[in-house]
């Protein structure tokens, strides 16, 4: 049979499939950045306020960790853009994972596949579809941007340089996911090793970014989420660096198809091992189950906050001597007044309790996924109490977003007062300032609790208020939003320590909330249907 | 000898789906009830009710005498479960699933887990997700019919299995029936029920069309008559106007039909006139039973159900 066969009726599944997502990725994330380069033109209307901006921005080794170096600092597009170039990529690369994953890897182990190739597909039939599905969706995000961007008033072709960044990201994540998808039997564990290479790749482009020369500049070059902001679109539109990406993709996908044309429907290329013949006594009780499924989430996790707290801890040791007024003005912005490094640090921190967050709401939505899976029936047919099988998913959530940043505070401590001969002193400010931002994650786990108690599919929507918390975080003064909207997000309410003084009750209120969202959970699930 | 299961009036909706339209079903102690009925026909949503797992619009729903959904963990102490759709953790071994299993719900049969295991040829060291969806089907079975429980509400269980594994499941079935368990065992496979079941119910469209011994319904249908004539002339016209006969075929001089007890002495005397020259008479078998059910029911039910 060609291995192209039905490549046409694929596709159009495939699409069809995304006709949702796809448009609403694009008009979303396009929105955001012509919506905040708008907001910047509005707030910086002369060069002079713009380019005083720009230098206390870039020198700040937070900012410039978070979101790169601004390269020109009288670039109005640079500083426009200069948050969500970074952002967006790493939001592109992630939309081009979901998209081939859906298609490849998560189909096959479904079955779905089986029932597609029992017909008259070619081989390379779904992977290629899921392939051009996601470059399609890629670069309908990215030419909406570019389009976008020239419309509310930046150069035209720079942002279609900056367009370009995101498309040649999205391509390289394209093709590394349709790569891993062959590698993995699990379409978790493709999701878990690409989350980790755009993690890992984020990280390493902070670290490049921080360390401005030499060596260290390097890492950002290693760093896929690097190459866009070498491009520098807005301050010299470097077009030849996408030739990395667009000269690596192809090998990735030519290596993705050489294995898939060697693989049986259904296996991976790392093979499973076999399990053990009989449960330990470990595996005896809900809770015993719930730990076993959701310990490799946790397990990453932990790895990935402990390198980031290392990391961040060895930035801040020279962050006092970096720092000009105009900077100190910035972070105080962001993160409250303070000691120049504890606000440094609690700008960390209130970042942190975002990603935790999502960690948190994963970790919750494991009940989501058991149910649809049909795992829930099993268990619940078992003498497992609705209450326990409940709790077991959400404590584990509640418990391991609190050890997340227990782990990252000790690691910030820990590289931090090895450096200043301190540690006794610093793991007393760090951890509390660590800890103090928990309530605020267990809100949005217990958000998301709460309307799974209500509805099966409804869990999900806790994803969108995590982002609207962000957004509110990240862009509510850009927009000047009203102060009562900001304080719809319960990060507004945490003490931005250890720049401010930690208050009992901020964070008496958000741990009550938090626990009146999951006992509303509970009662609500304890009265619905279990489909 | 008491009831096990019993349900009156029950009735369940998804949206504008009916799924149970005022389904009555009776269960007693040590029987294997026969559940039968075709896809969509209600089948694992009275499961899923009796196990607590979907509440119930209306009506009353008692197992082992009480009521699963407000007693469901209680109860699942003394009931197993094979679930319709097997679904199980891809990264656990199928022994730890069985393990599991049985742990969260009480006790195992250890000596015959090992024999399951062993005449199924179920490698337990595998995980769940390199089973067959025969295999994974079979992780169920062990797990179910292994355990201790009393009650075991069975959802389409062969369902994927080959032939040999299906006589393995209907032996240990029969073991658990002479241990006077009670097995509610669902099904859209006549003949599988008509071996194992004592007693049947067949729903439709979640109501019970029929329900008794297997004996008693069959006493109420036809008997189907295979026979072969000297002279076929006129036998057709004869035959068709005469009571109680159904399904006729004539073929130079043999003759098929299916007769009510009411027509069978003067469809022998039609058949004796023609000169009888061999006779084969049977029961009908429960496929026959389900297909005349359904054809009566279509034929007095108003058009507009069968619409989509």
């Amino acid at each position: 049979m060609r291995p192209y066969a039905g490549l046409g009726t694929m596709l159009r599944l495939a699409l069809r499939r995304d006709r949702v997502l796809i448009p609403l990725w694009a008009l979303i994330l396009s929105a955001v950045v012509a919506g905040s380069v708008a907001a910047t033109l509005d707030l910086y209307p002369d060069l002079a306020g713009r380019r005083a901006a720009a230098l206390a921005a870039d020198a700040a080794p937070a900012a410039r960790f978070m979101y790169g170096p601004i390269h020109d600092p009288s670039s109005l597009g640079g500083l426009a853009t200069w948050k969500m170039g970074t952002m967006g990529a790493v939001f592109i690369a992630f939309l081009a994972m979901t998209v081939v994953r859906r298609h490849t890897r998560a189909d096959e182990e479904a079955g779905r596949l089986e029932l597609v190739t029992a017909g008259l597909l070619g081989k390379r039939a779904t992977l290629t579809a899921g392939v051009i599905v996601a470059v399609i969706a890629v670069l309908v995000t990215s030419l909406l941007t570019a389009v976008g961007n020239t419309a509310v008033g930046l150069p035209a072709s720079s942002s279609l340089a900056f367009g370009a960044t995101w498309a040649a990201v999205g391509i390289f994540f394209t093709a590394l996911t349709a790569l891993v998808a062959q590698l993995t039997q699990s379409s978790r564990a493709c999701a878990g090793v690409v989350s980790a290479v755009i993690g890992a790749s984020y990280a390493l482009r902070g670290v490049g970014d921080v360390s401005g020369q030499g060596w260290g500049r390097a890492l950002s070059w290693l760093s896929p989420i690097g190459w866009p902001v070498e491009v520098r679109p807005y301050a010299g539109d470097r077009w030849w660096v996408l030739l990395i990406p667009l000269a690596l993709s192809p090998l990735l996908l030519a290596a993705a198809y050489a294995f898939q044309d060697r693989r049986d429907l259904g296996e991976g290329i790392i093979p499973t091992r076999p399990g053990p013949e009989r449960a330990s006594d470990s595996l005896s009780t809900p809770w015993g189950l719930a730990w076993r499924l959701q310990r490799p989430m946790l397990a990453g996790w932990a790895a990935a906050v402990t390198f980031l707290g290392l990391v961040l801890g060895s930035l801040v040791t020279n962050v006092d001597q970096m720092v000009t007024p105009q900077t100190r003005q910035f972070l105080e912005k962001l993160g409250g007044r303070g000691s120049i490094l504890d606000v440094f640090l609690s700008v960390e921190f209130s970042i942190a309790a975002l990603a935790v967050s999502g960690y948190a709401i994963a970790s919750v939505l494991r009940l989501s996924s058991e149910e649809a899976s049909g795992h829930a029936e099993v268990v619940l047919s078992t003498a497992t109490e609705r209450r326990a099988w409940y709790a077991s998913h959400t404590v584990i959530a509640l418990a391991g977003s609190a050890a997340l940043l227990l782990l990252m505070s000790v690691a910030v401590s820990l590289s931090l007062g090895l450096q200043n001969g301190d540690l006794a002193g610093t793991l007393g400010t760090v951890v509390p300032a660590g800890l103090v931002q928990v309530p605020g994650i267990w809100v949005v786990a217990g958000l998301a609790a709460a309307l799974f108690g209500g509805a099966r599919r409804l869990g999900t929507v806790a994803w969108g208020a995590l982002v609207l918390f962000l957004l509110l975080g990240e862009l509510g003064d850009l927009f000047s939003l009203p102060e009562p909207v900001m304080r719809l997000s319960p990060f507004a309410h945490a003490p931005r320590a250890p720049a401010e003084a930690i208050t009992a009750t901020p964070v008496l209120g958000l741990l009550a909330v938090a626990l009146a969202l999951v006992a509303t959970g509970a009662a609500l699930l304890q009265r619905r249907d279990v489909t | 000898m008491s009831t096990v299961i019993e349900t009156r009036g029950l009735r369940k909706t998804f949206g504008s789906t009916v799924a149970l339209d005022g389904l009555d079903l009776t269960v007693e102690q040590g029987e294997v009830h026969g559940f039968l009925g075709p896809n969509g026909a209600g089948k694992s949503t009275t499961l899923r009710v009796l196990l607590g797992l979907l509440r119930a619009d209306s009506g009353t729903v008692r197992l082992l005498g009480a009521d699963p959904w407000a007693d469901a963990a209680q109860l699942h102490r003394r009931t197993a479960y094979v679930p319709g759709d097997v679904a199980l953790w891809p990264n656990l071994s199928g022994g730890e699933v069985i393990d599991l299993i049985n742990r969260l719900r009480g006790g195992l049969d250890e000596r015959r887990r090992a024999s399951l295991l062993e005449r199924f040829d179920l490698d337990p060291t595998k995980k769940c997700r390199a089973y067959s969806k025969g295999n994974r089907q079979k992780v169920a079975l062990v797990a179910a019919l292994a355990s201790d429980a009393p009650v075991l509400l069975l959802d389409e269980p062969t369902a994927g299995l080959d032939p040999l594994m299906d006589q393995v499941f209907r032996d240990t079935l029969r073991e658990l029936r002479a241990e006077g368990r009670t097995v509610l065992l669902s099904s859209h496979i006549l003949s599988e029920v008509e071996n194992l079941s004592d007693h049947v119910t067949i729903i439709r469209a979640g109501r019970a069309v029929q329900s008794g011994a297997l004996s008693d319904m069959r006493h109420l249908s036809h008997t189907v008559i295979d026979a072969q004539v000297a002279s076929a002339d006129g036998i057709a016209h004869e035959l068709a106007s005469a009571p109680g006969v159904e399904g006729l075929l004539v073929e130079g001089g043999r003759v098929r039909c299916s007769v009510d007890p009411a027509g069978l002495p003067t469809t022998l005397g039609i058949l004796g006139r023609h000169g009888i020259q061999s006779l084969v008479s049977r029961p009908p078998s429960l496929e026959d039973l389900f297909l005349r059910l359904y054809r009566d029911e279509r034929a007095s039910a108003p058009l507009a159900e069968s619409a989509p």
